[in-house]
């Protein structure tokens, strides 16, 4: 289980170790300038999950500031966001959150996604969390290459502050969800016929995908 | 005489910009989300109708006051008000590299969080070598356009240039002609002859093929829109299946606006007549196997792209039953044109190597997103097709992936007599799709007072929470829909009700400045309290600490 408290980027100041750490993840993953899109290799999986990693953190962060913003600490603000997508979307309904462009070289053409569609709301004795199953995609030459990661994360505000559960990584969960996407024309997250529903697995919360039936633990 | 290429090459460079600018829908973002701009322009076009009213009223008020009668007529022709309403818009679209830099701006990006505002193709179909003799390369190649969503439709941003300018200049020829005692059946055609046929601004003319090596069916089909929206300023127009009233009535000497504010206006004129993938171009002859080629390489993006509703990929012959229904602008003639060889459509060049894609069967089945045909009826308010489906038995609670059930689906359109059919047969009154939301929520949020009372009569309960844990009657409360809301206390809905952030209904309308709707409330929450502290609690409502009290 991984707890984070989403901070102003303004507030802390940087060490040189998190300068540093900074520096290889942008020189790494989801920044690999390319002029065609290349197949993965064993050498690419750690910094891909570092990538993956940076991604989540920087949706995470994106997501608590429109909170912050748009919606005055007011999550609800969420609520709004299926009215900005085009009318031509197929799921009209969903509420997804998107970050484009995290460590792009060039918007558009490098760098990661991370889009995050809500699946729900998790209540227990400490409060209300809204679960979110978000997808990192790698781009390369454009284009998206690879579903880098998916995990569940959950935000609670506790005194006008996100609170976050991240999930782990489940290699075999992703596996098991691209297997049954299959291999579709333009990559996509969520996918046109998704079914991820907020579910319990050993008693605790997780994100399953119906149709493949991958699941993502909470914690 | 060199002085006069001079000053002729000159003009032609400045002018050329103006409106040949050339735009690629067949380049997208992959596995990008477009924003729907269509609320962004539509403020901006009902600002500009409001802003032309407000000066043009002033000028009359100042002809009168100074008696000149003769001044205040001229200002209160149609064509006046258009001119004034063009200025305007102009001040807001001066250049398409003007309205492209806004789209990619910082404060238009933030709001609409990891959705592309405006998409510039990298690389283009244009994208091809520039041979310096050619000038049509020249502007394909630095005066482009990028593509937007709005309403539904994919189009470039020359779009809404065209509609602007072009489609004044057909208004000003039309208002010409009507001025000359032409009824309004012959001068409008005579008036998109003439501009369609003009040697400068015309497809096939100076600014058109001349320049761009582009003859454009969606620019012709953008004019022809923008020629309609003028005339809507004061008369009415049909476009397509909708009838829309004059935008402005005369009121004694003045102008009124009487179109409502926020309808979206706007945005009823844009179709998919303006997209250059299903209204194909075209392309003087030598550049055509250039283009046909790169378009070739983009035909699993172009049938990925452009799905039907139901999310199957397009056939061959629904891609060309498509171009052939945008060949008129509903049934009205706007100048379209269509190759008879090589032509570039996705319908010619994508089919040899992808496998067609079936059409949807008119069968029962389901649609990949589990629509079936009686929720797509339900979602259209087609009345007698939702019928037949009824009566052979289809469940008329059958929910989609994401739990819409067609009464659902009639409640998002506010079709409110599919809705009764629903009930009638049976449709669930209070079904709970993704996040709970029922078809009363939606109802009351779109503020719908008929299908709010519909619901509520077939046994929808006002207080379930759907979303962050707001309810039908704080949906109502913060769109300050006050009869809904009544309608809502009515049937018992709870006024303390809270949402997940501690908000009564109360409390999202004063903090969305509906003062009286939250006085309503706040006495409603005081009577049920007692008379003690009726007053106390009106007064003090809306300064509370954020909890419902």
């Amino acid at each position: 289980m991984a707890r984070a408290t989403a901070v102003h980027p303004d507030a802390p100041r940087l060490s040189r170790r998190r300068l540093a750490a900074a520096a290889a993840l942008l020189l790494s993953g989801c920044a690999q300038p390319s002029a065609a899109p290349t197949p993965a290799t064993p050498a690419d999986a750690d910094a891909r999950a570092l990538a993956a990693e940076r991604a989540l953190g920087v949706w995470r962060l994106r997501l608590a500031e429109h909170v912050a913003s748009a919606g005055q600490g007011d999550p609800a603000v969420l609520a709004e966001l299926p009215a900005l997508h085009s009318p031509a979307s197929l799921r009209p309904t969903q509420i997804t959150f998107g970050v484009t462009d995290i460590d792009a070289i060039e918007a558009g053409r490098d760098g990661c996604d991370a889009v995050g569609l809500m699946v729900g709301r998790h209540s227990d004795a400490t409060g209300i969390a809204y679960v979110f199953v978000v997808g990192v995609i790698e781009r390369q030459a454009q284009r998206p290459v690879a579903l880098i990661d998916v995990r569940a994360v959950a935000m609670s505000l506790r005194q006008g502050e996100a609170t976050w559960i991240t999930g782990p990584a489940d290699a075999d969960a992703l596996a098991l969800y691209e297997r049954r996407r299959g291999e579709p024309t333009v990559l996509r997250f969520p996918a046109m016929a998704d079914q991820f529903v907020l579910a319990t697995c050993d008693a605790r919360p997780c994100v399953e995908e119906r149709n493949s039936g991958a699941r993502w633990a909470l914690y | 005489m060199t002085g006069l290429l001079v000053a002729a090459t000159a003009l032609l460079t400045l002018a050329a910009p103006g409106a040949a600018h050339e735009t690629d829908q067949y380049s997208l973002p992959a596995g990008r989300e477009f924003a729907d701009l269509g609320p962004y322009f539509a403020d901006i076009f009902e600002s500009a109708v409001h802003a032309a009213v407000e000066q043009t009223n002033a000028q009359i008020d100042a002809a009168l006051s100074s008696e000149r009668p003769d001044a205040a007529l001229a200002l209160q022709t149609p064509d006046h008000i258009a001119s004034m309403v063009w200025a305007e818009l102009f001040r807001a679209f001066p250049t398409n590299e003007l309205l492209d830099g806004q789209l990619l701006s910082a404060p238009v990006r933030e709001r609409y969080p990891g959705l592309v505002t405006l998409h510039w193709p990298v690389p283009s179909i244009y994208d091809d070598p520039l041979l310096l003799l050619d000038l049509s390369k020249f502007v394909r190649s630095f005066f482009r356009a990028g593509t937007v969503s709005a309403a539904g439709t994919l189009i470039g941003t020359d779009k809404v240039i065209h509609f602007v300018n072009v489609g004044r200049i057909y208004h000003a020829k039309y208002e010409e002609l009507r001025e000359q005692g032409q009824p309004a059946a012959q001068a409008a055609p005579a008036a998109i002859a003439a501009t369609s046929a003009n040697p400068f601004y015309s497809e096939d003319g100076f600014l058109g093929m001349f320049t761009t090596g582009i003859h454009s069916n969606a620019d012709l089909a953008a004019d022809m829109a923008g020629f309609k929206f003028y005339r809507n300023l004061t008369e009415t127009v049909r476009v397509g299946t909708r009838e829309l009233p004059p935008m402005l009535v005369r009121d004694a000497a003045h102008w009124r606006v009487q179109m409502a504010t926020g309808s979206q206006r706007f945005t009823f004129f844009i179709t998919p007549h303006w997209n250059e993938v299903l209204n194909p171009n075209q392309y003087l002859d030598y550049t055509v196997p250039r283009v046909r080629a790169t378009v070739s390489e983009r035909c699993a993006d172009a049938l990925d792209q452009y799905r039907d509703r139901h999310g199957r990929k397009r056939s061959r012959a629904q891609f060309e039953a498509v171009e052939n229904e945008l060949a008129t602008y509903f049934g009205e003639p706007y100048g379209y044109q269509r190759n008879g060889g090589d032509r570039v459509a996705v319908a010619d060049l994508c089919f040899p190597i992808e496998p067609a894609a079936q059409p949807l069967e008119a069968g029962a089945a389901a649609d990949p997103l589990g629509r079936t045909p009686l929720w797509w009826a339900a979602h259209d308010g087609r009345l007698d097709e939702l019928g037949q489906w009824l009566a052979r038995g289809q469940d008329p609670g059958g929910a989609d992936l994401d739990g819409d059930t067609p009464l659902h689906a009639a409640a998002r359109a506010g079709h409110v007599e599919a809705a009764r059919l629903l009930l009638q047969h049976g449709s669930p009154a209070d079904a709970a799709a993704l996040y709970g939301v029922t078809p009363l929520m939606i109802a009351a949020a779109r503020g719908d007072a008929v299908l709010v009372r519909l619901l509520l009569e077939a046994g929808a309960r006002p207080d379930r929470a759907g979303p962050f844990g707001r309810t039908s009657l704080h949906l109502a409360a913060r769109g300050g829909h006050d009869a809904v809301a009544e309608l809502l206390l009515q049937r018992g809905a709870d006024v303390r009700q809270a949402d997940d952030m501690g908000h009564s209904a109360g409390q999202l309308a004063a903090r969305q400045g509906h003062a009286q709707l939250a006085q309503r409330l706040a006495v409603t929450i005081a009577a049920q309290a007692g008379p003690a502290r009726a007053d106390a609690t009106a007064a003090t409502h809306g300064a509370g600490d954020g909890r419902a009290p």
